[in-house]
């Protein structure tokens, strides 16, 4: 057992002196000599960080402009956009920049199922957000997204395409087979700073809605806007046979491979009477319907 | 001259002899700035390797942990959708879309065709969810992403934790782009930076459990080890980057007329309540919101001088210390470096020239034709720079103590910059939703801190106002300034060695510094034992004193409002007292008094 005077040094020092940490001396340059690898390990490290900060200046860089070849030198000569990309550094910050928008814009999503009947699915901010917005919805973001992104809106037309019918199959959804789905941006002007000081402010919901139809694509026609048979394997439903009439027919992305390269290519099937899926265009594109003030989704 | 002179959004055709000039002045700028460092090693090595209190960064990684957490929490009701092949994408799509030579090199039935194809695959955008995105395996993955950012912010194996959190939140993000917001941007960022950092080594169970071994094997207590500063540099560079960057983008015309943040806070896709609008038109209406967005833009473009200042602060301090690096260079050395200074301020006046004669059509209130801005513009690079330098010398010398106050404290220091940040993002979550954009940019804030700063806080949070302070003053600042110690919380100790070295366990909790040791019987041997704060009549143990100690150590603070919920309280008591005070043995020729 530890004499008395013995555990009362052991009490001071464990229980009344402050915790030990390393300090610089105050006569200590905070940088010590390279000892050991650090010979070789600092300069490798200096290059690194000088690379680092090289490449996310050469890709902040304006890609028009006086820095346009800089930016090209670093980011392509110099493998800078490479190393962003790998170390997920690839950055923008345009937040409200140039502007901000002086426009609501929505990206409305209908579905017209095959009695003609068109459903608003609700995923756009206007008729989708309850109010207080206290928790974020990923879905605003994608929606905005749909509305500055053309190439996004074959993508999500298949994907609802896929689930309306993946549904309808489970039995969870009553409707009709979905013939298209139909984009419509639905939008309002912000009321100048003027005009909303003269009205004492404004009620977002009641400024004049402005709707036009910027895309309509057919779920026969678009790639993987079919249930493929991955998911009706996964749901035990009957799988499409391969060999199927139009609108029976899991039309897929087309990927070369190494082994399809190998193998003589990608076989771009289309199933009798399909359109291409390059030509399925928009059907109707800019045409314009003026609703009233406070008109929420209708019918288009 | 930039927060002055606003570039126009319009960019304008450059000549491409011009583009020439612009081209090689920036790339002999670059070349020149690497040539300074070449010639004065020693202060490459002062800002990137000198050794720094890991608890600043330590502090950081808490923060951000629990915002990366939120972010994965978030995105869990979207993982479906945004993820799986039961949503946007089916996996062969997503593969084609962003998995670079992943779509190619790899196929589904036939896997790769060589075993190092797997190389330049994973080099350009490589997540797991190319090979299968089916939802269990998608939530699988989010689910051990959510574990090991826990890990991460708890600080065990943060080495490894870290890393493992990096890449499944790789996994995540690279499925597909389409989701991303400026937050998640900023998110990966970070992460990438405070996975090559040391953040682990304080406010971590890896450092408590480190100081835990060597005190139950009777060794002194380990030391806080210092770190190497260069991530944290690198952090609060990409901080100063995207602020500036920011600022430099906002070249419209509402945010020079004092409009964007009305607009911005009108927006639909924001905003929290509809009815806020008439708030923000009143603000408008006060010019609360045009002064608001003019001070926003010079913020974010002037916020390179926080670094400038927090540079300025080391060397005056280092050299009042005499271990400044740059003093122990030979003169030929400084001197060839000030002559690669001057070229490097030559290349950067052309290069202001071409911006001014571009980009720039009016200065302050005057209208100037293309030569003369561009002229000014050039001047203004070749003459600031000696100009503020001489200045700053000059008021070192005949004012030093003002100086270092009024300019390295006030006008370049923290408090006014990163306050500012601090209303900015305040205003941004109070009016609009945009996510964790607010929490992911105010964490690295805590990396700026100093040690001093964060003993303050410790010291500011262990303390409360002084009760002698009349009531008047009671509502004043006075109350933070004025501080008396808040009543300790008496912790019994017995006298073998066994028990005292038990007792210093808690110690590294004690952040606040509220904790005193009685060397008295414990009421309640071999179990924690103590008398909470203000609380004379009787001593608690176990789940009791658990629960006591839940409110005073911040590490235990997220679970103390539920120290008053009945029931819960017992639990969070028990998980409490077990961790900061784990039963150790005693040493063989030591009597145990006993065991909990």
């Amino acid at each position: 057992m530890a004499a008395p005077d013995e555990t009362s040094a052991t009490a001071r020092r464990l229980l009344e002196a402050p915790l030990p940490a390393e300090r610089l001396a105050p006569d200590a340059s905070p940088v010590s000599p390279p000892r050991g690898w650090q010979v070789y390990t600092r300069p490798l490290l200096g290059l690194f960080i000088a690379y680092h900060l090289l490449a996310v200046i050469g890709h902040l860089l304006p890609g028009r402009g006086l820095a346009e070849q800089v930016g090209q030198i670093v980011g392509r000569g110099l493998g800078g956009d490479r190393y962003l990309r790998l170390s997920s550094n690839i950055q923008t910050w345009k937040m409200f920049a140039p502007n901000p928008h002086r426009r609501n814009i929505h990206m409305r999503v209908l579905v017209e199922d095959a009695s003609g009947q068109r459903w608003n699915l609700r995923h756009d901010v206007r008729t989708r957000r309850r109010f207080p917005y206290l928790f974020y919805d990923r879905f605003g973001k994608l929606n905005r997204r749909l509305t500055q992104d053309p190439a996004m809106l074959p993508v999500y037309a298949a994907w609802v395409c896929r689930d309306w019918e993946l549904q309808r199959m489970r039995g969870l959804l009553d409707r009709e087979p979905a013939e298209r789905v139909v984009f419509v941006n639905v939008s309002n002007q912000i009321p100048p700073p003027a005009r909303a000081i003269e009205t004492n402010g404004y009620h977002p919901r009641q400024l004049r809605l402005r709707h036009r139809i910027v895309g309509e694509h057919a779920c026969a026609e678009l790639p993987h806007g079919q249930v493929p048979n991955v998911l009706r394997v996964r749901y035990g439903l009957p799988r499409k046979t391969a060999r199927g009439g139009p609108g029976d027919r899991f039309i897929d992305v087309p990927l070369e491979t190494w082994w399809t390269r190998a193998h003589g290519g990608v076989r771009r099937r289309r199933p009798r009477g399909v359109t291409p899926p390059a030509v399925a265009r928009p059907r109707a594109h800019g045409t314009t319907t003026v609703s009233g003030p406070g008109e929420e989704d209708g019918s288009l | 001259m930039i927060a002055v002179a606003r570039p126009t959004a319009v960019v304008a055709t450059v000549a491409s002899v011009d583009l020439t000039v612009a081209t090689a002045l920036l790339v002999a700028l670059l070349v020149l700035v690497g040539l300074f460092f070449c010639v004065r090693r020693d202060l490459w090595a002062r800002l990137w390797f000198a050794r720094c209190d890991p608890r600043p960064l330590g502090l950081f990684r808490v923060g951000f942990g629990v915002v990366v957490l939120w972010t994965l929490i978030d995105l869990l009701p979207f993982a479906r959708f945004l993820f799986s092949d039961e949503g946007l994408w089916l996996t062969k799509h997503a593969r084609m879309r962003y998995g670079g030579a992943l779509a190619h090199l790899w196929d589904p039935q036939h896997g790769f065709e060589h075993a190092y194809d797997l190389l330049p695959a994973l080099w350009r955008s490589f997540s797991l969810l190319h090979f299968r995105s089916d939802p269990p395996f998608v939530f699988a993955i989010l689910i051990l992403a959510i574990l090991s950012a826990a890990l991460m912010t708890l600080g065990v194996r943060t080495r490894v934790t870290t890393v493992v959190t990096w890449v499944l939140v790789d996994t995540l993000y690279r499925h597909n782009l389409v989701f991303y917001s400026g937050a998640d941007t900023a998110m990966r960022v970070f992460l990438f930076l405070g996975m090559l950092s040391r953040w682990g080594e304080a406010y971590s169970l890896d450092a408590w459990r480190r100081y835990r071994r060597a005190v139950v094997a009777g060794e002194p207590p380990p030391p806080r080890r210092l770190i190497p500063s260069w991530t944290t540099h690198l952090m609060m560079l990409q901080l100063v980057i995207i602020y500036c960057t920011s600022g430099l983008l906002k070249t419209g015309a509402s945010w020079r007329d004092g409009t964007a943040l009305y607009y911005a806070a009108s927006l639909e896709h924001f905003i929290r309540f509809p009815e806020q609008i008439i708030v923000v038109t009143w603000l408008q209406r006060l010019w609360i919101l045009p002064i608001g967005a003019r001070v926003t833009l010079l913020w974010e473009l002037l916020f390179p001088l926080a670094i400038l200042g927090s540079a300025l602060r080391v060397y005056e301090d280092e050299r009042a210390r005499g271990v400044w690096v740059g003093d122990a260079q030979a003169r030929p050395v400084r001197i060839a470096s000030y002559v690669i200074l001057s070229l490097a301020l030559v290349c950067g006046a052309g290069l202001a020239y071409l911006i001014g004669y571009y980009y720039i059509q009016k200065v302050a209130w005057w209208h100037f034709n293309r030569p003369s801005t561009g002229a000014l513009c050039s001047l203004t690079v070749l003459g600031l720079p000696p100009l503020a330098i001489a200045v700053y010398r000059w008021l070192r010398r005949a004012q030093p103590e003002r100086t270092r106050r009024v300019l390295l404290g006030g006008v370049l220091g923290r408090r006014l910059w990163l306050g500012c940040g601090l209303l900015f993002h305040l205003g941004i979550e109070i009016l609009l939703n945009v996510g964790i954009f607010v929490q992911v940019m105010i964490a690295p804030y805590l990396v700026w801190l100093s040690s001093d700063d964060l003993e303050r806080v410790w010291w500011w949070l262990g303390t409360r106002p002084d009760p002698e302070l009349s009531w008047r003053q009671r509502l004043s600042l006075a109350r933070l300034r004025r501080r008396a110690p808040r009543p300790p919380c008496q912790i019994y100790v017995g006298d073998a060695e066994h028990d005292l070295r038990r007792a210093a366990l808690l110690r590294p909790w004690d952040l606040c510094g509220r904790l005193v040791f009685v060397r008295e019987r414990s009421p309640t041997p071999g179990a924690l034992s103590l008398r909470g704060p203000g609380d004379p009549a009787r001593a608690r143990a176990g789940a009791r004193a658990g629960i006591v100690l839940a409110r005073l150590f911040p590490a235990f603070w997220p679970l103390a409002p539920l120290t008053w919920v009945p029931l819960l309280r017992w639990l969070v008591g028990w998980f409490v007292q077990r961790v900061v005070y784990p039963p150790i043995a005693a040493a063989a020729d030591e009597p145990m008094t006993a065991e909990p």
